[in-house]
């Protein structure tokens, strides 16, 4: 117990030390890349369906000072079936993100368009196949802000706006969400400053 | 048909042969689309998602070359699902002199093709849908708004006539069912496109000519 604490102590001023090191340079810049594993909250506009938890895989590499690509993964995590709703969401998107910095503190802007692979709930056995997966474009754009922690780390919230529509024999779907996510994520470093 | 297009295409080259300062600009980017007015009766506003490269030809003449996956609703009927792959020819009317400052409103024709695969299908028990594979041109306006002289954000507007077989819904008056019937002829029918995307410069492909 002695030694993981010590170990995690001696891990944590190394970090600090690294960070203020770090803070004497420009943060973010062309080729530091950001990433997280979050959970994310998803509102459904219809109120036809109900709320769903992701487990949200995303990543962002700047090529500029205020532009970055950014792309994502979202799983949809299970819930409680419900008569027509969709019971799994599987989503993908890539774009470019905007960036307002004031030292470290970043605010963004993004757009990203993606698929999404969804598949429902039954709402009849003669109408489709419960197996059948669907995939539908997306129109997504992205507002958040980040404080970013030296090189290593950074903290974040994020609003991402999905719209969507899945079509199928059965009803249509709406696909349109709002989903909110903050925490933690990490930051690499991968191109040397410009002296 | 051909014939017009033909001319555009000779005209928007003819008008572009000066100046070659962005050529062999090379970009990428994405975008998502809205498809508007279609011709069947019941159809909503499709849209899709997509990506393209460009690369620039000339200073006043870049192309584009893109993919759009789209879906659109026919009510309660049917549903269509759409992949258009093909290239378009932008050219650029006004172009500001000094190439030091930033043009933040970019202007420009677009004309060009694509291949479209399509598949429709009937919303019923009976799961019944056809698919065809086909021909459009396209042509409109758009303007780019640069963000940064290598970031634009583009919005496009385009109308594109389909060339070719046609999958279409019919109705079946004396059994009170919907069918898809398969018209085998060139018609000038259409859709407005509305693209809005964004674009980012990576490298210059080769060195314009001096002056």
């Amino acid at each position: 117990m002695k030694k993981t604490i010590i170990n995690i102590l001696t891990i944590s001023m190394l970090l600090f030390n690294y960070n203020l090191k770090a803070q004497k340079h420009d943060i973010p810049r062309p080729g530091f890349i950001v990433s997280t594993t979050t959970i994310q909250y998803g509102i459904p506009t219809s109120k036809l369906l109900s709320p769903t938890w992701y487990l949200t895989l995303r990543g962002e590499g700047f090529i500029e000072k205020n532009i970055s690509v950014a792309g994502g993964i979202d799983i949809s995590m299970p819930k409680k079936e419900r008569f027509n709703d969709i019971s799994e969401n599987y989503s993908c998107n890539f774009g470019i993100n905007y960036h307002l910095l004031k030292k470290h503190f970043d605010t963004y802007i993004g757009f990203q368009p993606g698929l999404s692979v969804t598949r429902t709930t039954i709402v009849d056995y003669n109408l489709m196949d419960k197996k059948k997966y669907i995939v539908s474009p997306l129109i997504t754009s992205t507002v958040g802000a980040r404080y970013y922690l030296g090189w290593v780390a950074h903290l974040f919230t994020s609003v991402t706006y999905n719209y969507g529509i899945q079509l199928s024999n059965q009803t249509n779907l709406p696909l349109s969400e709002f989903r909110i996510a903050a925490g933690v994520g990490l930051n690499f470093n991968i191109l040397k400053a410009k002296k | 048909m051909k014939k017009y297009f033909l001319l555009i295409l000779i005209t928007l080259i003819l008008f572009s042969s000066y100046s070659q300062s962005d050529a062999g600009n090379v970009s990428i980017g994405l975008r998502s689309t809205l498809s508007l007015f279609d011709h069947d009766a019941d159809a909503k506003i499709g849209y899709g998602a997509g990506g393209q490269f460009r690369v620039q030809i000339l200073d006043r003449l870049n192309t584009e070359w893109f993919l759009d996956y789209l879906q659109q609703d026919l009510g309660n009927i049917a549903y269509r699902k759409d992949i258009h792959i093909g290239w378009s020819l932008m050219f650029y009317p006004w172009l500001l002199k000094d190439k030091t400052k930033l043009q933040v409103i970019k202007p420009y024709f677009v004309a060009g093709h694509c291949f479209d695969w399509s598949e429709l299908t009937i919303k019923d028990y009976r799961k019944i849908s056809e698919r065809k594979f086909g021909s459009a041109i396209q042509f409109g306006i758009g303007t780019h708004i640069n963000i940064s002289k290598r970031l634009d954000f583009t919005v496009l507007s385009q109308y594109m006539i389909h060339l070719g077989k046609d999958i279409q819904l019919s109705y079946d008056e004396t059994n009170h069912t919907h069918s898809i019937s398969k018209e085998n002829h060139t018609d000038a029918y259409g859709h407005l496109l509305i693209t809005m995307g964004v674009n980012y410069r990576l490298f210059k492909l080769w060195k314009p000519r001096k002056k």
